[in-house]
């Protein structure tokens, strides 16, 4: 069961739409788009996904399923090619490179399978299917014909004179290595790092006809293996199956995922899979961090401070405050795409991760944009506020972001509790970024998060949020220990 | 066929080296210590020289063995500095040629062929050169470096090299060309192997005929463009194996040349700076490196060749013997000369450390891993950062650098806070450094802080003191004395207020 797609604004707000746009960067992906952006609304499905991510975290496996979707990627690229060919020799060799690539990266894929522990519903179907197809008489004929026709081509070599204005092809009788012997005799002066200077070479995009007037000639040398050559296509015509295909595209989805979570997880950030209950439940989540945020950072993803939340099932309020610019949007921001990737069976970014499956998530962030139109942009708001508390359900997430800081103090305050108010008739859960400490009130249902601020001038910001009461003074501490310049520091910072 | 004249051994690679030359604690190092000024005397306007210097010189060598080793380079360079300058020259002129010969960015396959050709001809009579100019200095040199160079240079410019190399350049001036070749993707021609010039005619003609009835020869009319045009395609694409083997010979023997006058340029530059230092009569000399630990330095007459370099009359060296201790203290007038001072046993430190002279008489140092510097900072870093901060800051960076057997010269350290603070700080800090091994030069205002290490340091301190003359004037000499009661701020007082000074009861002028 599939909900609707995510709340346009609040993939922005989200930067979801910038995680998804990098997922579907590579064209043939694009259809991959609504995938990721629709929550599943049943367990099992969140599950049956999972269970793929799950047999994927082995690397062989995964490797093995890469190369496939690449290779299978590979023969769709040389058929389209070879369909816009003129010359026939040039046409039949792509014809028999795409088969050949396929037929390679299902024997390869077939292989991995058969060693690989698969516990997933889905890859246990396609090892089934795809053994099936591999020992099926069109296949193996297949395989056959396409190593036979290629094995005689890449046997072909030959002798190649030009002068002036003529050109003589010739057999290759017992070649030497001219060029070789001019490096070995230069070899004594090697250095590190000496390379051959590249050469531009123009290729025209299809043969030329003195590429034309050669391969003749070469095919008068090697009769037989251009014969071969000639009757391939009146036996293959379309060497790929179509349902291999398909199952190559879907594989898409996990395998650009992975790719996306690698850099993270090799800068030190991880990645689990969420436990998900369904319907009002608690939160338990250990090393969060904001995926769009660790995205952007590159290099320096493993710097970024993860946090720990965790909430009652009755708690249904999160209140984030502390210094500006210390994080409690980007915490915001973590939670609320942690909610959606886990609705789509997806690994989540922290450590560890209980959540209730999200129906939807959505977000009422403060405009930075159109300040001259205040009014205007109030009332924006509030028909947002409005349609959000219409839409939402006790399983889902809403992100109030310094709502409503466009009017008085005592105005956004009556607002934000005005809206709080009906989200919390709801049930949905609900965090709230504000400057307004008096939203996190203390009352059963709501906790209080508030970002630290490093001791001493400055106050640096720890990004690091802690349950409890709502504060904003900086504590003193000395420079020295800032700088890690205390005895103690230095001497660990130079034990050997 | 490497140089190695910096290096004995082969894996020290130049991006390495200026790498770690670059560092930010290696260049918070050079500005300290004035290496700038040293660098300008070794480049005498080179900016090529400049740069190996600043590449070469803060990188400190790690063995003795590796420092004799330049030691003795430098020596016969020193002996024989017109062959050192005519080795660098004949490396220095082929880099030259060769850029000029191949021009902006220029790919085609023929005219990198012939270009490449010409680039090789040009190097075969700079290897020449170079052998002939390595005959005549071996008989002289004593050095390590220079006869294991000699000896390969000999070994691989022989004649049999020339004559081979000579007779590929000719065959490849030829316009026609062999290759075999192999089918590639879409059945066109890929895998292009040069081929020898078939030795005589009649071996080719029987080629010919043998080809004409199986393959057959393409002939194209010299005045179809369009065919000729086409041909040249296949042409480059024939060609490229035989540009791709003369560029990469080209450029294993640029590499070559490259290194060497690199290599060389430290040498020229440390000729460039000894004969500027001696026109100055600072005395110089070949400093004594001992193992890491077995004592801190000693010497006679040392002084800052930085200074020496700016001019303005003669500088008084300074004696010293540090032995065991693990923190030198130097404390004492103001303006006597403390920061001058420090910088002259660091630039020491890194000079020796680069294998080269010494402003000295004599100087004897253990290695050190690294030398590290605090100094104070004109510019105030960041407004907002308060001075305290900043100057932590710098700390805390230098502490990242430093490791047990580091070096670490501070100069002023916490003036920008109140000296309780100051002392309590440099208590921890220092205590730190010391007891985890580093050596500590501090010069210093804190005459709290030195009065208690007299007392309670749990090691060997060394105190040094500007010496005053006869009549109690500064001599910029630094001698070990024990620290006085409070720094010579009465005396400042005193001098600017023009009233007789307490301490020593005469009248001193305050001198910057």
């Amino acid at each position: 069961m599939v909900g609707s797609a995510a709340d346009p604004a609040t993939a922005v707000d989200l930067h979801l739409d910038d995680v998804v746009a990098a997922l579907c960067a590579s064209a043939d992906r694009s259809w991959l788009r609504p995938v990721y952006l629709t929550p599943l609304r049943d367990a099992d499905a969140v599950a049956y996904r999972l269970e793929v991510f799950r047999d994927l975290a082995s690397p062989g496996l995964r490797e093995a399923c890469t190369r496939f979707a690449a290779g299978i990627g590979a023969a769709q690229a040389q058929l389209t090619h070879a369909a816009r060919l003129i010359n026939r020799h040039e046409r039949n060799r792509w014809l028999a490179e795409a088969a050949m690539s396929y037929c390679t990266s299902v024997a390869d894929l077939v292989a991995a399978l058969a060693i690989a522990t698969i516990s997933s519903r889905a890859l246990g179907g396609v090892r089934e299917a795809l053994q099936h197809h591999v020992d099926s008489a069109g296949h193996t004929g297949l395989v056959a014909d396409t190593t036979s026709v290629l094995a005689g081509l890449a046997a072909v070599t030959y002798r190649l004179d030009i002068d002036e204005n003529t050109l003589t092809v010739a057999r290759d009788d017992g070649a030497d290595d001219y060029g070789a012997e001019i490096l070995a005799t230069f070899a004594r002066f090697r250095q590190a790092g000496a390379a051959p200077l590249p050469v531009d070479v123009f290729r025209t995009s299809d043969m030329n006809v003195v590429e034309v007037g050669i391969l003749e000639r070469v095919v008068r040398l090697h009769p037989a293996v251009f014969a071969d050559l000639d009757a391939f296509p009146g036996l293959h015509r379309d060497p790929i199956d179509p349902g291999v295909a398909a199952f190559a595209n879907e594989l898409a989805f996990y395998l650009a995922y992975l790719e996306m979570m690698d850099p993270l997880v090799a800068a030190g950030l991880a990645f689990s899979h969420p436990v998900l209950e369904v319907g009002p439940a608690g939160m338990r989540v250990d090393g969060l961090f904001d995926l769009a945020l660790a995205r952007k950072r590159g290099d320096e993803a493993g710097a970024i401070v993860a946090n720990d939340v965790a909430v009652q099932p009755w708690e249904r309020r999160i209140v984030v405050t502390g210094a500006n610019q210390g994080g409690k949007t980007t915490l915001a921001r973590a939670l609320g795409l942690l909610h959606h990737l886990a609705s789509i069976g997806a690994p989540v970014p922290a450590r560890a991760a209980s959540l209730q499956l999200a129906d939807s998530v959505y977000t009422l962030f403060q405009r930075l944009d159109d300040g001259a139109r205040t009014s205007g942009r109030l009332e924006a708001d509030l028909g947002r506020a409005r349609a959000i508390t219409d839409a939402i359900s006790p399983s889902s997430l809403v992100i109030l972001n310094e709502a409503f800081s466009a009017t008085t103090v005592a105005d956004a305050l009556a607002l934000n509790r005005a809206v709080l108010a009906q989200i919390a008739a709801k049930g949905a859960m609900c965090v709230v970024v504000t400057f307004l400490t008096e939203l996190a009130a203390p009352d059963a249902s709501t906790v209080s998060f508030v970002g630290g601020v490093e001791p001493g001038e400055g106050g640096a910001r720890t990004y690091r949020f802690e349950r409890r009461p709502p504060d904003g003074m900086a504590r003193a501490h000395s420079l020295v220990e800032r700088h890690q310049l205390d005895y103690a520091s230095v001497a660990k910072r130079l034990a050997p | 066929m490497r140089p190695g004249l910096l290096f004995e051994r082969e894996h020290d690679d130049l991006d390495m080296l200026a790498a770690r030359a670059g560092s930010g604690p290696a260049e918070a190092m050079a500005v300290d210590l004035g290496l700038e000024r040293l660098y300008d005397a070794m480049a005498r306007g080179d900016e090529f020289l400049g740069d190996v210097a600043r590449t070469v010189v803060p990188v400190p060598l790690q063995s003795i063995e590796g420092i004799r080793y330049r030691q003795a380079v430098l020596a016969d360079c020193l002996a024989n500095p017109a062959a050192a300058r005519a080795l660098y020259q004949v490396a220095a002129e082929a880099i030259d040629v060769e850029r000029r010969i191949w021009g902006a960015g220029m790919r085609n396959p023929e005219l990198v062929l012939s270009r490449a050709i010409e680039v090789l001809e040009v190097f075969l009579r700079a290897l020449v050169e170079l052998r002939t100019l390595a005959a005549r200095s071996q008989a002289t040199c004593e050095s390590q470096g220079f006869d294991a160079f000699f000896t390969q240079l000999n070994a691989d410019v022989d004649d049999e090299f020339l004559a081979t190399a000579r007779g590929h350049l000719a065959n490849l001036r030829s316009r026609s060309i062999h290759v075999t070749a192999r089918l590639g993707p879409g059945n066109r021609g890929t895998g292009y192997v040069l081929q020898r010039r078939p030795e005589s005619g009649q071996r080719l003609r029987s080629r010919v005929m043998a080809a004409a009835r199986a393959g057959g020869t393409l002939k194209v009319l010299l005045r179809d463009q369009n065919a000729m045009n086409t041909l040249a395609e296949v042409r480059a694409l024939a060609i490229a194996p035989a540009a791709g083997a003369l560029t990469e010979s080209a450029g294993h023997i640029l590499a070559f040349f490259r290194r060497l006058r690199f290599e060389m340029g430290f040498y020229v530059g440390c000729l460039n700076l000894h004969e500027s230092l001696r026109a100055r009569d600072v005395p110089l000399c070949i400093p004594e490196p001992v193992a890491t630990g077995s004592g801190g330095a000693a010497f006679l007459g040392l002084r800052d060749p930085g200074l020496a370099l700016l001019g303005g009359g003669a500088i008084i060296g300074s004696d010293l013997n540090v032995g065991p201790a693990s923190l030198v203290l130097a404390t004492g007038v103001s303006g006597g000369g403390k920061a001058t001072f420090l910088r002259a046993v660091g630039l020491a430190q890194v000079m020796l450390q680069a294998g080269m002279f010494v402003a000295a008489e004599a100087f004897r140092a253990d290695l050190r891993s690294s030398v590290l510097t605090h100094f104070p900072r004109k510019e105030d870093a960041a407004m907002e950062r308060g001075r305290l901060d900043e100057e932590l800051a710098r700390l805390s960076v230098l502490v990242d650098a430093a490791t047990p057997h580091s070096l670490v010269l501070m100069d002023e350290s916490f003036a920008s806070t109140n000296e309780r603070e100051a002392a309590q700080v440099a208590h921890d800090v220092i205590g730190a450094l010391v007891d985890s091994g580093v050596r500590v030069w501090f010069a210093t205002h804190l005459h709290q802080y030195a009065a208690d290490l007299r007392q309670t340091a749990p090691w060997p301190v060394l105190f040094v003191a500007p010496a005053l003359g006869a009549d109690g004037e500064r001599t910029f000499r630094m001698t070990d004395a024990p620290p006085g009661p409070s720094s010579n701020a009465m005396d400042l007082f005193a001098s600017a207020f023009g009233v007789p000074d307490l301490s020593t009861g005469t009248q001193t002028e305050h001198s910057g």
